[in-house]
């Protein structure tokens, strides 16, 4: 690092030839400045293309699933989760429309059943390909389930088992972007599962 | 899932979305492993390099920008850079490893390379370079060792090595760059 640009080091960086506190330096000083990030990013090409002469090696098909399954569904899903809540809150939904107004009425009292209690979530587990990631809320006491799907699924209704039964509670309403329900079911249901016309979506276990 | 292109691609993952993750899992991650476990020599290592290094840059807002170059080569330089973050952790038994490994025969034709005649041109682009580039790129870069490593391994100063390696890339770079479009 040369004090001014970083120089010879955005080859060095690239190549992965830094020590950790020069690389910090680079990654440092390329989040500012355009030309040495487009050095860095040059000198990228050309490391990417000596990796490409590396003895290739297959990587175990459960990394694929480690990656883009359990950390990043629930990380997004929660932050949407948690703008909804706040969309609602603070009443930023256009008011222009009763049906929206109703909604917002029936949300902010299921919102403000589960303040009110102590509950358990699970996450759902997708039946097939294209299972939108989902996240049940529900009471300890198994007074009321609340139903969150990342999107909104047309069509599809939810269902509560419980033992042998099973009862259709509806449809998913669109909420902030997500799809939910909100449920008081009369028994304590053990399995909540959505399912669309072509069947089970995605299913999970609920555990008092 | 659609396949899309590469500047999609990079949209979506900068933008953190999980699609944006899976789908350059789907096209670079057989890569990314390959110099994880090139770099480290063990597939379990390897493994967690690359889903620790993918993550984090896929969760920092900022760690990626499209503007600023190709989403593949960035990925790459990040496992790389982890790999040999976890390998000073552990030089003892790697250098151990590599012992072994010394005394096994090397094939000269790396196996499973995708594009034979980019290979081939990376080769003799290789070979073009001044013979003390291409020994002070080739001892950092396929020996896995840092700058500083590099300059003990040749007995030359580190700014020597440093100036080296830099105009090596530079030169492959001139020489490469149609390939880099691919």
């Amino acid at each position: 690092v040369d004090g001014v640009h970083i120089g010879d080091d955005a080859e060095l960086y690239a190549l992965g030839a830094l020590e950790p506190e020069e690389r910090s330096a680079v990654e440092a000083h390329v989040a500012t400045c355009a030309e040495c990030a487009a050095r860095v990013a040059r000198a990228e090409a050309v490391a990417a293309q000596l990796a490409t002469a590396l003895p290739a090696y297959e990587p175990p098909p459960h990394l694929r699933a480690r990656i883009t399954g359990a950390a990043p569904n629930a990380m997004p899903l929660l932050r949407r989760i948690a703008l909804a809540a706040a969309v609602v809150a603070f009443g930023f939904l256009a008011l222009h429309d009763a049906n929206l107004m109703r909604d917002r009425a029936a949300t902010s009292a299921s919102l403000a059943t589960i303040v009110h209690s102590h509950f358990n979530h699970a996450s759902m587990v997708g039946s097939r390909l294209g299972a939108p990631a989902a996240k049940v809320l529900y009471a300890r006491d198994g007074a009321w389930v609340y139903v969150i799907v990342d999107h909104a699924v047309p069509g599809a209704h939810v269902f509560f088992g419980n033992g042998l039964t099973l009862r259709d509670m509806g449809t998913l309403r669109p909420s902030s972007g997500l799809a939910t329900l909100f449920a008081q079911p009369a028994g304590r249901p053990d399995s909540v599962i959505l399912r669309d016309a072509e069947g089970t979506l995605a299913t999970v276990a609920l555990k008092y | 899932m659609a396949l899309l292109d590469d500047g999609e691609l990079a949209a979506r993952f900068a933008a953190r979305s999980r699609d944006g993750l899976a789908s350059a899992y789907e096209r670079y991650g057989r890569l990314l492993f390959t110099v994880a476990r090139n770099a480290l020599g063990d597939a379990a290592d390897a493994e967690d390099c690359v889903h620790d290094a993918l993550l984090r840059v896929w969760r920092t807002p900022g760690a990626y920008r499209p503007d600023r170059g190709a989403l593949g080569p960035f990925l790459v330089a990040c496992v790389r850079n982890e790999a040999m973050t976890m390998r000073r952790g552990r030089t003892r038994r790697i250098a151990r490893e590599e012992r072994v490994q010394r005394l096994q025969p090397v094939s000269t034709d790396p196996p499973e390379i995708a594009d034979h005649v980019a290979a081939q041109q990376l080769r003799d682009a290789i070979a073009a370079l001044p013979d003390e580039q291409r020994v002070a790129l080739e001892t950092a870069y396929y020996g896995n060792r840092t700058q500083v490593e590099t300059a003990q391994t040749l007995g030359v100063p580190l700014g020597t090595v440093k100036t080296r390696i830099a105009a090596a890339m530079r030169k492959l770079a001139a020489g490469l760059a149609p390939a880099e479009q691919a």
